[in-house]
């Protein structure tokens, strides 16, 4: 410690350097961790399969009629369909989902969380559940009626019949639930058409789970203008999608990385010359020269500890305490057209060894060469060449 | 007295981190163990919501976006790399017979 306190040049740059790093590492860490999290736990509750209907090339309405034929194949436990898309109420984009209640595809009995009102009823049209979020945004409560403007520009009204608080902030943050025939009328939706459609598929034994899907997915694919969608491939894209994101930052941090490893190198070799002295002085008293190369090792990774430790910090107090301005609307899209939200935030163990890891390995690396040379010097000419 | 310190600052902050990591794990696993009735009516990645609507896209990332279109549970320009991977071969026979002659 009172060597990296007498150096404080060395400490003070080596020690900035590092702190940005960690902390740009570990901030966008663990929100790509806490995305892809997100991603799997609503992912763990998907329909096994979703089938789309694609139009050349491209996605677009599915057939309904295509449900009847998906729930005769074999192991096809249930079939849904799906009406979902976007709406403005003033400026705010609010994802709209229109829900087949007789037939939700999911057990009834479970309660939903409601923090206020009450569920959709079945038979009721015109009114909806939103999300706490949303209701903050719209300073709406159970009871009132909210506008919602289609692409036909015209505004539907909607009595909000209660206001659900998931643990997911994203969902709280910008959904609407509806009754799918009021969805279908938003959406000026023709009959006989969906979304999507959502394919439950039989409980079975994990080890045959895959090769029940790959079977029930051949099959539907067989039909014409459909394009069948499994959850590992959900997954996979999520996974893709928040990597290459995080992969981007990961090229800036490395280059970070390199700079500070320079950077490093620079002020030991500078310290190593002032510390001439110092080092003939511990030569001289039996020190050998691995035990000075261990001293300055030792220095250097207390040096990156610190650094860490409060790279670490800044990283946690940037994503929960400030929810990540700046990197959040890259990692997640334009913040400004949905309401503001706590970005999901996973602050595991392995980021944060991985963290120190990173920040310690490069800087031990920079450190040992000039550790070398400056404990190979001969004593007595470190200690004269110092005092002259 | 200055080591000390600095000493009593870096524990003081690695103990902030290891709450923080514990707090942030069990709250993931506890996430994970509660039923989620929300999430299984909509059937819908959370994270997609809110992030496909072509308008919601940050086009400095999404600008290779344009084939494929909306997909639950992934941002399309993405997708390309997914779809592929999608293991389950074609069923049926494509070979056309000419069995009349």
């Amino acid at each position: 410690m009172n060597c990296i306190q007498r150096y404080k040049i060395r400490t003070i740059v080596v020690l900035l350097s590092l702190v940005v790093a960690a902390s740009l590492f570990s901030s966008v860490a663990f929100m790509k961790d806490g995305l892809t999290k997100e991603g799997e736990l609503s992912l763990k509750y998907a329909p096994d399969l979703t089938v789309q209907g694609i139009s050349a090339g491209r996605q677009t309405f599915i057939e309904t009629s295509y449900m009847d034929i998906i729930q005769g194949i074999g192991g096809v436990r249930e079939v849904t369909q799906r009406i979902w898309g976007y709406g403005n109420v003033g400026n705010t984009l609010l994802v709209i989902i229109g829900i087949d209640l007789k037939n939700p595809g999911i057990n009834q009995a479970q309660a939903y969380p409601i923090e206020s009102g009450t569920f959709l009823n079945a038979q009721e049209n015109g009114t909806v559940i939103i999300g706490k979020a949303v209701a903050e945004v719209l300073n709406a409560k159970v009871g009132n009626t909210i506008a919602v403007l289609s692409e036909t520009n015209q505004a539907y009204q909607y009595q909000v019949a209660g206001i659900f608080n998931s643990e997911s902030s994203i969902y709280n943050a910008d959904m609407i639930v509806m009754n799918i025939n009021d969805a279908r009328v938003f959406f000026n939706f023709p009959v006989g058409k969906a979304t999507d459609l959502n394919v439950y598929v039989s409980n079975v034994d994990p080890a045959n789970y895959e090769s029940l899907i790959n079977s029930v997915a051949r099959v539907i694919s067989e039909r014409p203008n459909v394009r069948v969608l499994t959850k590992n491939v959900l997954l996979d894209s999520q996974q893709t999608t928040y990597g290459a994101r995080s992969g981007f930052f990961s090229i800036v941090w490395t280059v970070i990385l390199i700079a500070v490893a320079l950077i490093a190198f620079n002020q030991m070799v500078v310290v190593g010359h002032e510390s001439r002295f110092e080092v003939g002085l511990l030569k001289s008293l039996g020190f050998s020269t691995s035990d000075v190369i261990q001293i300055r090792l030792i220095e250097s990774a207390t040096l990156g500890v610190i650094a860490g430790t409060i790279g670490i910090t800044i990283g946690i107090l940037y994503d929960i305490v400030l929810n990540a301005p700046v990197l959040s609307d890259f990692m997640i899209g334009w913040a400004v057209l949905y309401p503001t939200f706590s970005v999901p935030v996973y602050i595991s163990a392995q980021t944060v060894f991985l963290t120190y890891a990173i920040t310690i390995i490069p800087l031990l690396f920079a450190t040992v060469i000039p550790s070398w040379l400056n404990a190979t010097v001969d004593p007595d000419i470190a200690m004269r060449g110092a005092r002259t | 007295m200055k080591t000390k310190l600095v000493v009593f600052i870096t524990l003081g902050l690695m103990i902030f981190v290891s709450i923080s990591c514990a707090l942030s794990e069990s709250d993931w696993t506890s996430k994970q163990a509660s039923p989620n009735p929300i999430r299984q009516l909509v059937g819908l990645p959370s994270i997609i919501v809110g992030n496909l609507s072509p308008a919601a896209r940050n086009p400095g990332i999404e600008i290779l976006c344009t084939g494929l279109y909306d997909t639950p549970g992934g941002y399309c320009s993405y997708f390309t790399l997914g779809v592929p991977n999608t293991d389950f071969p074609m069923g049926g026979n494509f070979t056309v017979s000419d069995d009349d002659n």
